[in-house]
Order: C-alpha cells, then structure tokens, then sequence
C-alpha cells in the first residue's frame, strides 16, 4: 500500500534531517516508529502528508501510496488526499481544535469540506463517530468547548476526526506521550480496534518502546535521521542488533527489572 | 521528635475556590513522612493534587489546614528569614526546566545564583564552583557560557538538578523531573539523582505518573487519587502485594517491552471524576471493579496491613 524509497528530507541549507528512508507496508498493518527526540520520525510522517514546515524538502527518493507517487503533487491534490485517504493524529488534539469553537461546528465543517452533504447529516456523523470511539454522550461533546473535555477525551475527538472517512493510512504523531498511563492504555486499545475493524494502516511514532511492542508489526529505530534497525516485532525486541536498540530496550522501566536502591 | 524524619506532612489539606462559592480540596488530609537519605514517589494522574502537595511542601503554597514539620519543627506559617532558611534546605527541581529558568541568564548564572543570594560565595569564586556543581552533574565545563535554549532537555534537567543542589539542602523535590525526557535520557538523570543521594544523603520526594519508573528509584511509594493517599507501600513490594484497586489497575497500564500480545490489555474505563463532584464514601468508588456498598456510604481511612504497608480500602478492613 505504501512504499518509501530512500527518502532524504532537508531544512535549508542543513545537513539532511532524515536521510536514506525506506519502508514498505501493507494494508492493515501498524508500523511504529521510534527513536530519541531530534532522531526525525517527525519528519518522515510530515513529508508523507506533505506538510513539512517552511523550509523542510525531500530532496531525494519517491514516496508510493496505493500506486501513485505523492511528490509533486499539488495543492489541490493533496486536499483529495489529506483527511479522506490518510489522516493523521497529533500530538495533542487540543492544539489542533480551535480553542474558541464548539467541537461540533469545527467537526461538521471537517465533514462537509470532504463530502457534499447538508449540515444535519455531517452533525449526526460527528456524533456517531465520536460514540464508536467510546465517548459515551456524543451529542453533549459536540457542544462542548475543547478546554471543557479533558486530555484522553480531547485526544479520542481528534481520532473520531481522523477517522471520519475510514483512511487507508491513519498517521499518528506520539498520540499518547501527553497523556496519562490509564488513558494511554484506553487510547492504545482503541487504535488497536481501527485497525480490527477497518483494517487501517498505522504508522505511530513513538518513544514509547512498551506501546510500540504492543501496537505494531514492524519496528523502526531511528536515530540521528537514519534508520539503524528494523524488523518484525519479535526480531527487534528479542534480538536487537544494533547498540542503540539495546540501550533503548535497557532503560524502558519494567516492573520487574533492576532496582536503584 | 522520631528518628530519621525530615520532612513531614500533617493533615495536609489545600482547598481552592471555585465558583458558586464551592470548595475543591485539591489534597484532602495528606499524611507523609520523608525519611533522611531516602525517596519518596508520589504517584498518581494528572489532577489528583500531586503538584499541588509539593508545591505547599516548598512553601510556594500555603495550605488551608494541616502541618508541616521539618526536624520536628513546624514550619508551616514561617516568615521572611524562617522562611527564607526553609527555602534553603528544601529545594524543587521542576517539570518543564525551560520554564524554571530566565532565558537570558547563561548556565553560570543560573546555577550560581542561589549561592550568591544567601552571601555563600564571593562574586569572583563563581566560575569555580560553577564548575564544581557542573562536574557533579556530569556536564562539561564548557556549559557554563551556553543559554538554556541551546541544550538539549536532558542537559537542562541537569542544570535544574545542579542549581537546586548548590544550596546544599536536605530535601530534593523533583516535580515530574524526567517525564518530557525521551527513556535513555530519563535512565540517565534516574542514575544520577541516585548517585548524588548516595554522596550526600538527600532526601528525595519523587512525583511521576509511571509507576514502573518511581519502584525502580523509591524505597517508599504513596498513590494518590483525587488529593487522597489511598496506598503507601515499600518500592521492592509494588510489584507483588500492591492491593490497592487503583494500584493495581496502575500496573495493568503499563506498557512493557516483553508484553504478551495474545492478552487484551484491560485499562479501567471512565474518565477521572471531577475533583468538584466528589461522591460521598470511596473517591474511587465509580471506577473500582469491586465497589460494594459501603463504599458508597464511608470513606476508606489508611490502615497498616503489613509492615509500612498501608491501604486506603474497605476490602482490606
């Protein structure tokens, strides 16, 4: 479904931010994504939706999705893409909503930009996705400002939004870093279900290594804008190759594992 | 006076005001006790009054009712030198170091500014003990001309651990130190802070919300859930006798790497409740798989079940 060839991302006049990028994915598969802050995961999941900052560029290699190259395109073609075909999820949803707007109206106008229909169709499908994503009262979110809703729920709205259209490729940006470990695992167990479901494709970054060994068929481990190792889960988690690899896997916190004092 | 104890919590309770004149009690009768050379964690999730705890234990905050004991003297509604004497031996190290510092200040001053707030250095052995405190973090000298902006987070969370211990104090509150962190930083600043309470024999008070973390580094763990202690348990037994159901279901989050895949994972539903509507009886009561019906009526109290094993629930009663 989606194929990236040696992708190299540049910022200006900067050595490249990722350099030699390759994956390959099929339908319904979750890949994840890890690596320290500044390894350029980030990178990699902007220039797939064409939205890297001012200055950002892939310089070299070819990104496929579902058989068509995606570089080149142009605006016009990337808003049939964006929302309908691939979505993405951030960081924090909250940022994403408008502050100063109900979620309803911003939810029916994410709809109606997409699909032509009128404004009661696009609210009750708001309202249904927002209820298939375990927000028990959809109608009563709909009315309810962002900063009335907390993290984890604010989080479920932004992928109730992304989901919307039922992706081939669902982007998700540290979709859990910002929130509690209770919430997380709510989030976690609902991404798991998008993919049952729908069979969508993910693609989570993470630093997360636990949700990443949960979560995904495939392991990527950046660091410093390069690919160092990657495989299926059990090959990544049970034989790491790479030194890195292993010092992450060594300071994930276990339950069980060494104590300081 | 008990032996060991350094800092202790008596009663703590802090109420704010909200509106329609109703009162939120962000930490309601909190009981703790820091022993010398020892870390407590706190734990527990956004909102359930972990900061707000802190923030009175370093005085930043005042609390509506309660004590605070430091060495047997109360030292809650200390002022101006007390005050000033408190904040000296009761240090903070802060979530977001970016926050905590004056950007425009450079490393050498931001680290060396206490010791020349309390008159402990003269002005010219500043770039000697600056180095001094940055040798004890692991930094290079070289860090003593950067800004803060040019440092990666973990070097910050460094110069924050470097600048709360030129004060020499006897307590170190670290208000979710390494969560911003990625998990190869945070192991290392873990490492360190151990090592410097090995050196010096800090008391170290720990607030973070992975429970996996703080049992790696506490030798005490208090939960807390909506300004409550429900459970202090010693750091080795988490794993094993943790009893508490929101403990429990604490641990039942935590995402390991050797996680068995086949295993639905089983997160407690719900959201948090409002700190506003609390229920009568248990806290936890609308989240808890096994609220029976006193639960809903009296409100669990602490009680020791083993040694320094201690749980807020009417199961074990």
């Amino acid at each position: 479904m989606l194929e990236i060839q040696h992708l190299t991302v540049k910022y200006g006049y900067h050595p490249p931010s990722v350099k030699d990028f390759s994956l390959s994915m099929k339908p319904g598969e979750i890949v994840s994504i890890v690596g320290e802050s500044g390894s350029g995961k980030t990178t990699v999941i902007r220039s797939l939706l064409g939205a890297l900052p001012k200055g950002g560029q892939v310089v070299e290699g070819d990104i496929c999705f579902e058989g068509e190259s995606l570089l080149g395109k142009s605006d016009e073609e990337w808003r049939q893409l964006r929302g309908k075909r691939m979505s993405m999820i951030f960081q924090d949803s909250g940022v994403m909503i408008n502050p100063i707007r109900k979620i309803g109206g911003q939810f029916v106008e994410y709809i109606r930009t997409h699909e032509d229909i009128s404004k009661k169709d696009a609210w009750q499908k708001g309202v249904i996705m927002l209820e298939k994503m375990c927000l028990s009262n959809g109608e009563n979110i709909m009315n309810s400002y962002p900063f009335q809703l907390s993290g984890g729920m604010r989080q479920r709205v932004g992928i109730a939004m992304a989901m919307v259209f039922q992706p081939k490729l669902l982007l998700a940006d540290e979709p859990t870093s910002a929130l509690d470990v209770t919430t997380q695992a709510q989030i976690v167990r609902q991404m798991m279900e998008l993919k049952e479901v729908h069979n969508t494709g993910i693609i989570i970054v993470t630093h997360n290594l636990g949700v990443a060994s949960y979560m995904s068929d495939q392991i990527l481990v950046m660091q410093s804008g390069r690919i160092v190792e990657m495989g299926n889960q059990e090959d990544v988690l049970y034989n790491p190759s790479h030194t890195y690899t292993k010092t992450l896997l060594e300071s994930v916190p276990k339950m069980e594992g060494k104590r300081y004092v | 006076m008990s032996k060991g104890i350094v800092l202790e919590a008596r009663h703590l309770t802090r109420k704010f005001k909200m509106a329609n004149n109703r009162m939120v009690a962000a930490v309601d009768h909190v009981d703790l006790k820091m022993y010398e050379g020892k870390t407590l964690g706190i734990v527990g999730e956004s909102g359930c009054g972990k900061s707000t705890l802190m923030r009175m234990l370093v005085q930043l905050d005042k609390p509506t009712e309660g004590q605070i004991i430091y060495r047997g003297k109360d030292i809650t509604n200390d002022k101006g030198k007390n005050l000033r004497e408190n904040h000296r031996r009761i240090q903070m190290v802060f979530q977001d170091p970016m926050a905590s510092f004056n950007p425009r200040m450079k490393v050498a001053e931001i680290v060396s500014e206490p010791l020349l707030n309390f008159k402990l250095i003269k002005k010219k052995e500043k770039e000697k003990e600056v180095k001094r405190y940055l040798e004890m973090v692991d930094l290079p000298e070289e860090f003593m001309n950067k800004y803060p902006r040019n440092m990666s987070g973990g070097q910050r969370q460094r110069v924050g651990i470097a600048r709360a211990l030129t004060l020499e104090p006897e307590v170190i509150l670290c208000d979710e130190a390494t969560c911003s962190l990625d998990v190869s930083v945070q192991d290392r600043i873990i490492k360190l802070l151990v090592k410097l309470q090995r050196e010096k024999g800090i008391t170290i008070a720990f607030i973070c919300h992975d429970v996996a973390l703080v049992q790696s580094m506490a030798h005490e763990l208090a939960i807390m859930y909506l300004g409550n202690i429900v459970e202090r348990i010693p750091g080795d037994k988490v794993h094993k006798e943790a009893r508490h159901p929101y403990t429990k279901s604490l641990i039942g989050s935590i995402f390991d790497v050797s996680i068995n895949r086949s295993i639905a994972i089983d997160p407690i539903e719900s959201e948090f409740t409002r700190a506003l509507d609390l229920p009568h009886g248990c806290n936890f009561q609308n989240r808890c798989p096994h609220c029976k019906k006193i639960c809903t009526v009296e409100k669990p109290q602490l009680t020791k079940i083993d040694y320094q094993h201690f749980v807020a629930c009417h199961l074990y009663e």
